[in-house]
């Protein structure tokens, strides 16, 4: 919780959180299917995006996050999992998504036909956090199975098997990128169980905040050139100069990663930015974007 | 090296990044002598877009260009500017200094030796400006030149009228530089002849004419041709036989048989079009006034759009990419239970418990794309303002599913003396540049109801390579005829076609249509004034566009709606 209030999190929302937990808290699915979720690896840094979700899940709605690449969509779902104190399972949608890969499919264990769960059934039974990620890449059609456990019913319809109500605690977070590769828009009858999020595109200053929490030796001029590029490439996939491939925030921090290692920055950065894109000319310009900024001398 | 396309292309990259805007084209690109961009001047010329006031810079590099010996003034100017800007950016662009060097460097190596030059050429103080950055020697110099390269670095850091302000009091002192004043536009005397024009255009609005969107000097001709064509065909009580003539000269031979349209008529011209014809033509006109005309407009479609090929050509690959992501979805392979090929290790059960053994799946790929494109244009007179923007968001959205091998026929419809005229720009055979639709034009009424119901014909006029079919619609939704809509009963006069009547006929006619499994959406760019009657004709498959920024994703959407739609089907 210190965490929260190192973000400013309003002090009444921070109460119900921790109501929230504790109601819940002895209520939780056994180690052998899942722990509960972990401290994540990155802390989202938006207060206000932050709150808004908090209250969202609180009121017992699901949450729908959207937004362009690098906006820390994922980021944020992990964060609510752990904050709710929840057991989480992430569920990576594609064009092939369907009532079995969601809920769960009948198996043979040698003996006997049997029920093997699927995520969101385990997410209804155990009160866990279900991040739904990529909801748009999966077929209109095929999320229709999930549209009695996503409103105001609350229940979970194992077609031959049962029909299980959600547990108080089970929660689902979407994840939504509209126009990237795949995606299709969502239809009306699965949006309006949501409710929705745009994510903001990472600020300069949360991107400062970013680098220098994950790499504290990052001297404050090499920051500002990796920001900015960020920001240059971004503004340039948005003018269909380049292709969205490489405003790539995991990997500005993993060329980060590399330069800790002694690789030079213009390479780091080429692995990690430039060499994503696969069109000559594109690479191009990524590269003269970079090399405008970081020096040749730069180690 | 070739210059080409993508090196051009990364030379204006160069520049849109260091300005930080895409909104303008740069007025200079640099290369080394080997064709590669130059990252350093380019990046420069970013800055300065950025940094520098272009009210106060542009005047003055241009009053360069009427001077004497622009080219040298121009370059002395440029290593002004350049020490001006780096000096304003340096300490912000860490990398800004090592490429100074490198450029220095380079611009050295590729220089002549400094002795052809005579004393105070500009060659020399390029010489002596980029020796400085790299803290060369330069006593090979004298004073003069010494003192003329420390004036022009000291005035570095002024603010930008006070640095042309002094560049210019700087060439004075070392070169007697007095530039000539731009001289006035030779555009300027057009502007008479162009009011004329604009308000000949005006009272010349009747359903005959093609409309010209803006004056030039060529427009003289077929606007006095009007006056003519006025006379003889437009003001007078034509009989059934010269209207039918009219067609014939202006639009030329109809692209079916008398027995074909025959046929036609019968089946589409009834109810409210049951007084009306029909005409199809192809994409050129072979009267001499109406072909001047059209000629004259082809010109101008052609012009708006090179003015802005780039972004054009931008939008073609963002809607191509768009739309190769959603084929590709659909694409992907059905699953079919069969008795061998991949396990389906979930079906395993069935062997014992049903003793199927139908628990393997093949991956089965469908031929894409499986359907037509019919692009249909409202050409009415209403229209004429956008003409050449119709026809460049027409060429746009040609090209771009042309590029995905999808085919793609463009129709443009008006009406006029009692036809209506469906014109085909492109056919669906046509695979290459689509430059046929520039021949768009716009005359006349628009009955779309009839317009819409008579597309079927055009539609399946060759083998259709594909059943499923989706027509976008180019509309202002405001359907109306100078022609009244025929009564029920012949002895009494029709109601006018316009308004509520036009707009009901146009989305029967929509749905007529769609009941043929047809996927008909519209695309609008304008005000709210007409989203109440698209919603009344197209339901929610419309798209209105308020700025042309907006066209390639919102058609990107609107095609993807109408996949999906298609798809589930």
């Amino acid at each position: 919780m210190n965490w929260m209030d190192q973000m400013g999190i309003r002090p009444e929302l921070q109460k119900e959180v921790a109501h929230f937990r504790e109601r819940f808290d002895k209520d939780t699915a056994p180690s052998s299917v899942r722990d509960a979720a972990e401290v994540p690896r990155f802390h989202y840094l938006g207060k206000d995006i932050m709150e808004k979700a908090i209250c969202a899940l609180l009121c017992e709605k699901n949450l729908l996050l959207a937004g362009p690449k690098a906006t820390g969509k994922n980021v944020l779902a992990e964060n609510l999992a752990w904050i709710f104190g929840r057991p989480c399972w992430n569920v990576s949608f594609h064009v092939n998504v369907d009532a079995s890969y969601l809920i769960g499919t009948d198996t043979f264990d040698g003996e006997k036909v049997v029920f093997r769960p699927g995520p969101v059934y385990q997410c209804a039974r155990y009160g866990g956090f279900g991040i739904l990620d990529e909801i748009n890449m999966a077929k209109n059609e095929a999320m229709a199975v999930l549209h009695a456990t996503l409103d105001y019913r609350r229940i979970l319809e194992v077609s031959g098997y049962d029909r299980i109500v959600l547990h108080p605690a089970a929660r689902f977070i979407g994840t939504m990128n509209y126009g990237y590769a795949g995606t299709r828009e969502l239809n009306e009858a699965l949006g309006s169980r949501f409710l929705v999020l745009q994510m903001p595109t990472i600020s300069e200053k949360q991107l400062d905040l970013l680098l220098k929490t994950e790499y504290p030796e990052i001297g404050r001029n090499m920051c500002r050139q990796l920001s900015a590029i960020f920001y240059e490439l971004d503004a340039k996939a948005e003018s269909a100069e380049i292709s969205p491939r490489a405003v790539d925030l995991r990997g500005l921090l993993d060329a980060v990663a590399l330069m800790r290692l002694g690789l030079s920055p213009l390479d780091a950065c080429d692995m990690g930015l430039t060499n994503k894109v696969f069109d000559a000319t594109e690479r191009a310009i990524i590269h003269d974007v970079i090399a405008a900024r970081i020096p040749k001398s730069w180690n | 090296m070739e210059l080409t396309h993508s090196l051009k292309k990364r030379a204006t990259n160069m520049v849109w990044t260091a300005a930080g805007r895409y909104d303008f084209e740069p007025v200079y690109l640099f290369f080394h002598s080997n064709n590669e961009p130059s990252l350093y001047l380019n990046t420069l010329e970013g800055l300065a877009y950025r940094t520098m006031n272009p009210d106060i810079l542009l005047p003055f590099l241009k009053g360069l260009d009427f001077g004497r010996k622009p080219e040298k003034f121009r370059s002395l100017a440029q290593l002004v500017l350049e020490q001006a800007v780096f000096s304003r950016e340096c300490s912000r662009r860490s990398s800004l200094s090592a490429l100074r060097e490198e450029y220095a460097r380079l611009h050295l190596t590729e220089f002549l030796p400094a002795g052809r030059y005579t004393e105070l050429g500009w060659e020399r103080q390029a010489l002596i400006h980029w020796k400085r950055v790299l803290h060369m020697d330069l006593t090979d110099f004298s004073r003069r030149e010494l003192s003329l390269a420390d004036a022009m670095e000291n005035i570095a850091a002024l603010p930008d009228a006070e640095l042309v302000r002094s560049t210019k009091a700087i060439f004075r002192k070392y070169y007697y530089y007095q530039p000539l004043d731009a001289r006035k536009s030779e555009t300027t005397k057009f502007v008479g002849a162009g009011l004329f024009l604009v308000i000949l255009g005006q009272l010349f609005s009747g359903d005959l004419h093609i409309r010209l969107s803006g004056p030039d000097k060529n427009s003289f001709s077929p606007v006095f041709s009007r006056l003519y064509v006025m006379g003889k065909h437009l003001l007078s009580q034509t009989t059934a036989k010269e209207d039918h003539e009219y067609m014939l000269h202006t639009f030329g031979p109809c692209l079916f048989s008398d027995r074909q349209m025959a046929l036609f008529e019968k089946t589409f011209c009834t109810g409210y079009h049951s007084r009306s014809l029909l005409w199809y033509a192809g994409a050129t006109s072979p009267d001499l006034i109406f072909g001047a005309e059209q000629e004259t407009q082809y010109r101008k479609n052609l012009q708006y759009y090179q003015k802005d090929k780039r972004y054009y050509e931008r939008s073609i690959h963002q809607i191509t990419e768009h739309l190769k992501q959603v084929l590709e979805e659909q694409q992907e392979p059905d699953l079919v239970r069969v008795q061998s090929g991949h396990l389906n290790p979930g079906q395993v059960y069935r062997i014992p418990a049903m003793h199927d053994l139908s628990v393997f799946y093949r991956e089965i790929i469908w031929p894409m794309p499986d359907f037509t494109v019919d692009l249909v244009l409202d050409a009415s007179s209403s229209r004429c303002q956008e003409q050449e923007s119709i026809a460049a968001q027409a060429y746009l959205i040609t090209q771009s599913l042309q590029e995905l091998q999808i085919p793609v026929q463009v129709t443009s419809f008006r009406s006029i003396r009692g036809y209506t005229i469906l014109q085909l720009l492109k056919t669906y055979r046509e695979t290459g540049i689509a430059d046929g639709i520039f021949h768009f034009f716009t005359a006349g009424n628009n009955r779309d109801g009839l317009a819409f119901r008579a597309i079927r014909p055009l539609m399946e006029q060759y083998d259709a390579p594909h059943a499923k079919r989706i027509v976008l619609i180019l509309t202002d939704a405001l359907p109306s005829d100078s022609r009244r809509a025929a009564s029920d009963h012949g002895l009494l006069r029709g109601k006018d076609y316009r308004d509520t009547l036009a707009i009901e006929d146009t989305r029967e006619a929509i749905r007529l249509l769609r009941s043929e499994g047809i996927c008909v959406a519209a695309i609008f760019w304008g005000g709210d004034y007409a989203v109440p009657s698209l919603r009344r004709i197209y339901g929610d498959f419309f798209i209105r566009i308020k700025q042309i920024q907006q066209f390639p994703d919102a058609v990107s959407s609107l095609m993807m709606r109408l996949l999906d739609q298609m798809h589930e089907q």
